[in-house]
């Protein structure tokens, strides 16, 4: 590489803007761990005992981070769908009879995996994850 | 021409703009950097209070948990909240030091009065944003404050639109979050858009003596950037913000006080009362906006005084 001679006043002025840019993107680090919402606001996991007592045609309704869940064995997949109707907020009920969830507001209704299926919504009702852990129990949560 | 500057002018742009910015400063001037500094604080303002908004629940009963939250369990929470606060006191104390400085110069006069009105009315929407920000964490300081702040505007006429309904309650606490984080940000964007327009299109005061002579501008700003932020990162992690109780809890102080910005009005109300507050509310703000039409043998004075009278009674207010 050539000697390109660089004055004192050049080298100190690149070192002074490199200094503010570098300052500027440290600033900036921090930014995506702060958007990743703390382990407090994300609901804690629960268990539903065996994971085995869920034959097809089962349900059962359970409390899950300030709302209120269902647990369901369609005869295809165990499923677990927050009951918050997309719609206004209703919870909405499973009906064994029709095989599907109905909202008791305003007659929306959804398939087994939460699909909207007829009435007014706004997408599909939440599916929550959930997991069989080793020891055979069902549990649900991030 | 690459495609990219073919389309947009970009780089033509910042050559534009640098060649401004390298423009010499006018002799004994370094003070013109606090102008930028305190743009360089707004845009902390606008970037943090955006990653506040994130998590901030605007209810009157969830508002102070949700801030707590930020502060205890979101991860670099209490960082982005320290700095959220530290910048707005440096903020406006970087803007009342650059309105002395440009009253105390008269750089003011003809062609720059629409700079000097825009500034004013700058200074008014960030006290504003201080006043309505401190309500937002809804600790009982915040809810005292409101009451007073409620307590004045009845002097005026005004308690309804301050308080939204009969009471400080909820509708407030939407006014303030509303007027926080939308009328505030949009003010400050015509008004900022504005005075830089204005300054770069009179230049800087002096400007004309300042050919060839050196420091360049750029220069003193990346400098004062250094500085600004070095200082604020100082503050925010050494002196980390605090919340105080939830209202009404029985370790809440029994006097609250105002922001230190507001004490001067807070310590001269003691004594005042009725119309009078009126002219205690709007007498500094009329006189600001006056500067540039009265004569400079009568605004100085005036000026001084109302700025030692300020001080004096923003000392009496902290120690009292």
């Amino acid at each position: 590489m050539p000697d390109v001679p660089v004055s004192r006043r050049s080298f100190l002025d690149t070192l002074l803007f490199t200094s503010v840019a570098a300052a500027g993107v440290a600033a900036l680090a921090p930014i995506p761990f702060y958007l990743r919402p703390p382990p407090a606001m994300i609901p804690p996991r629960v268990t539903l005992g065996k994971a085995s007592r869920f034959t097809s045609g089962t349900f059962e309704t359970f409390a899950y981070g300030g709302r209120s869940a269902i647990v369901l064995h369609d005869g295809a997949a165990l499923r677990v769908i927050d009951r918050h109707c997309t719609h206004q907020g209703c919870d909405v009920a499973w009906t064994p009879a029709k095989s599907r969830f109905e909202c008791p507001c305003h007659g929306a209704a959804f398939a087994p995996d939460g699909t909207p299926v007829q009435g007014p919504h706004n997408g599909p009702l939440a599916s929550i994850p959930f997991r069989t852990t080793p020891e055979g129990d069902l549990e649900v949560g991030e | 021409m690459s495609r990219l500057e073919e389309r947009t002018g970009l780089r033509a742009a910042l050559q534009s703009l640098e060649a401004r910015l390298s423009r010499p400063l006018p002799p004994r001037s370094a003070g013109v950097v606090l102008g930028s500094v305190a743009l360089f604080f707004i845009l902390v303002q606008v970037i943090s209070g955006a990653l506040l908004a994130v998590y901030y629940v605007p209810s009157w009963s969830e508002a102070h948990a949700s801030v707590t939250r930020i502060a205890k369990d979101v991860t670099f929470g209490w960082l982005v909240r320290s700095v959220h606060v530290w910048s707005a006191h440096l903020l406006v104390a970087t803007v009342l030091l650059h309105l002395v400085r440009v009253f105390a110069r008269g750089s003011y006069a003809k062609p720059r009065e629409a700079t000097w009105l825009a500034g004013v009315a700058l200074l008014g929407v960030l006290m504003g944003a201080a006043f309505t920000g401190q309500m937002l964490p809804m600790d009982d300081e915040a809810v005292k404050g409101a009451e007073v702040a409620a307590a004045y505007a009845r002097e005026t006429g005004m308690a309804d639109v301050v308080r939204g309904g009969s009471i400080v309650a909820q509708p407030m606490l939407t006014r303030m979050f509303a007027a926080h984080v939308i009328f505030v940000p949009l003010g400050l964007v015509v008004l900022v858009a504005a005075h830089v327009a204005l300054v770069a299109r009179h230049r800087l005061h002096g400007a004309e003596a300042a050919e060839g002579s050196s420091p360049v501008f750029l220069r003193g700003l990346g400098f004062s950037l250094l500085g600004a932020a070095a200082l604020l990162a100082t503050l925010a992690f050494v002196f980390p913000a605090g919340i105080g109780p939830p209202p009404d809890s029985p370790d809440a102080p029994k006097v609250a006080k105002p922001l230190w910005m507001f004490l001067p009005v807070y310590q001269a109300a003691k004594s005042v009362s009725g119309p009078l507050t009126l002219l205690l509310l709007l007498g500094p703000p009329a006189f600001l906006l006056a500067v540039p039409f009265l004569p400079r043998r009568l605004a100085v004075p005036l000026g001084a005084l109302l700025l030692a009278v300020g001080i004096a009674l923003g000392i009496l207010g902290a120690a009292s």
